[in-house]
């Protein structure tokens, strides 16, 4: 591999980039560190998205962060799908390309979620001989997220903390530590999130993730469609204090505002960089009455209808 | 024996693989069953089943969100309801095999076809058709919208030579049993269309720009564009309707003034030279 983990830059803060925002950014280049897409959404497009994407790249550092690599499944690797994606960062330079600790299908079929992994020996085997085949064709590190999850298995007999840090032992690949995710995890499958934040190992967290959810009472599910929550904030501060920082980025996915509150939302991380310990947050809790898809499909699917002109 | 014990060593005897396929099976093709504790781990709030059934529940209305931004106007043609009806038969014949959701819709014209109430019939019913032809027009407004072109355009005036005028790159023309883009576009606009009743249409869907345009033409127009996609030649175009179909060459030059005025104000051409 031509670049380490640790050799990654600090990007600073940063914001998923959304259909929803592209005409804000063209007109006014608005101060953001960096962004990151949804590697799908570019690598087949030869329309608008892709025109679009191509003058963001000019002026602000990208990471591609994709959603059907698939490494948790006993399938084989999708060489066409790793082809196209090695296309667009030939093309658009990312800083970094990650993707999540999960599958997407077995036996040639896609749900189009990011399933949950069995962790235990034989996956983790498995797993990380596919970790080293994809670093080998991408010819860089691979980064990857520790997916939301709602349930686990009875076969799983390794802590998914300590499940992401023999991965990283033994391929070197990197970690994207969605903190709101390790939140909606721990509530859904009842382990204890600070346990797992201080058990991960801290040099191969190469990108933080903040999203908001959406609470059930019984469950959470991960939604991507309002303000973080101040537990994960916390969460956060933690993260920050034992990584000593890394770049973060704000995931908005349903019912994405306007730009300036997505940034706003992200520019309240300066307020928890202060250490974990001097600021504790006493979580409080809303509990919604309808529950909604976790990863919207608007974070997957343009929706051409509504680009329509004449 | 230890029954209890013997079960829970059966549950951790499951390969990677089996696992897998019990939880795919689980999501695209829900059963009742009674191995959710073989596989899954009740917490002090949900049960096994209830632990998966929040996949269940997720798969299927992200795919059927999906389906409805790839199929606006046939999902209010047939209404919401009755639509969803027949995506969830459609996802559970044709699962999903692309890495991508954009070619989710893929078969859902070909499902159409091969589940229309009157397949054996002799006599067949027309809302069908337009069923159909609506489901096929829309999947391909999703594609042609990604579609691969260079629309670095030069701008086209009525000034702008008539041989330097040719078709921008992304230019569909499609010719209709129904009312399609029509109905289409009135769906997209909010407008709330009612069901068309069966009329032979043409339109042209192009991009200019990197948007997409959807235009009526009349049948004339629609084998004059044809021709001249075919050609890229005014000219040549205007030659084969003059000698092969016997146009009137006045009466063809008077239309063709009034097109072209309408057709470079929507965006149809794009220039080989510079403009003077
Ligand atoms: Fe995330």
């Amino acid at each position: 591999m031509k670049q380490t983990v640790q050799q990654l830059p600090d990007l600073g803060l940063g914001l998923g980039l959304r259909g929803e925002h592209f005409n804000h950014i063209l007109e006014h280049t608005p101060k953001v560190d960096w962004f990151e897409i949804i590697s799908e959404n570019f690598m087949d497009s030869g329309g608008r998205p892709r025109y679009v994407l191509d003058q963001i790249a000019e002026k602000y550092p990208i990471v591609m962060h994709g959603v059907s690599m698939s490494i948790g499944s006993t399938d084989d690797l999708n060489f066409e799908y790793l082809k196209r994606l090695k296309n667009l960062a030939k093309a658009i330079n990312p800083k970094w390309i990650s993707d999540h600790l999960c599958w997407t299908g077995v036996l040639s079929l896609n749900s189009h979620d990011l399933l949950p992994v069995v962790l235990n020996e034989e996956s983790l085997k498995l797993i990380t001989t596919k970790i080293k085949q994809v670093q080998d064709y991408l010819e860089r590190p691979l980064i990857l997220e520790n997916p939301s999850t709602y349930l686990t298995f009875q076969q799983s007999t390794i802590p998914e903390w300590q499940f992401l840090k023999y991965m990283v032992e033994e391929t070197n690949c990197g970690l994207l530590l969605d903190v709101n995710n390790v939140y909606v995890s721990s509530f859904n499958n009842e382990f204890d999130p600070i346990e797992y934040i201080e058990g991960l190992p801290h040099k191969s967290i190469v990108q933080m993730h903040l999203a908001g959810h959406q609470h059930n009472g019984d469950h959470i599910i991960d939604t991507h469609d309002s303000p973080v929550v101040d537990p994960v904030w916390e969460l956060f501060s933690l993260a920050w204090e034992r990584t000593g920082g890394t770049s973060t980025l704000l995931e908005w996915d349903g019912n994405i505002p306007d730009f300036n509150v997505c940034h706003a939302e992200l520019l309240k991380a300066k307020n928890y960089m202060n250490g974990f310990e001097k600021q504790f947050v006493t979580p409080r809790v809303t509990v919604s009455e309808t529950e909604i898809v976790s990863n919207p499909v608007d974070f997957m699917v343009t929706n051409v209808a509504k680009d329509f002109v004449e | 024996m230890d029954i209890k014990r013997d079960a829970s060593r059966k549950a951790t005897q499951k390969s990677f693989a089996q696992i897998q396929q019990w939880m795919q099976s689980q999501l695209i093709n829900p059963q009742f069953r009674n191995d959710y504790e073989d596989f899954v781990k009740s917490t002090s709030k949900l049960s096994a089943k209830q632990h998966l059934q929040i996949y269940q529940r997720s798969y299927i209305a992200r795919l059927r969100d999906c389906m409805i931004a790839q199929f606006p106007a046939l999902s209010h043609a047939l209404g919401k309801e009755l639509f969803l009806e027949f995506a969830d038969l459609y996802l559970h014949q044709y699962p999903s095999k692309s890495y991508t959701l954009g070619d989710l819709g893929q078969h859902f014209g070909t499902f159409l076809e091969e589940t229309r109430p009157d397949k054996d019939a002799e006599v067949k019913e027309s809302w069908p058709d337009f069923m159909i032809e609506l489901a096929n027009f829309e999947f391909l407004v999703n594609i042609i919208f990604d579609e691969k072109a260079d629309e670095n355009h030069q701008k086209t005036t009525l000034e702008t030579k008539e041989e330097d005028l040719k078709l921008v790159p992304v230019f569909h023309l499609y010719k209709h049993q129904f009312p399609v883009s029509l109905y289409y576009k009135e769906v997209v606009n909010d407008r709330n269309p009612t069901l068309p009743f069966e009329a032979e249409s043409y339109c042209v869907l192009l991009r200019r720009k990197y948007r997409l345009g959807l235009f009526e033409l009349n049948r004339v127009q629609y084998y004059f564009l044809t021709k001249l996609k075919e050609t890229q030649s005014i000219y040549k175009t205007k030659q084969f309707f003059i000698t092969q179909h016997n146009f009137d060459a006045n009466e063809l030059e008077s239309h063709w003034k009034q097109w072209k005025v309408k057709w470079l104000e929507e965006g149809f051409f794009t220039s080989t030279s510079r403009l003077m």
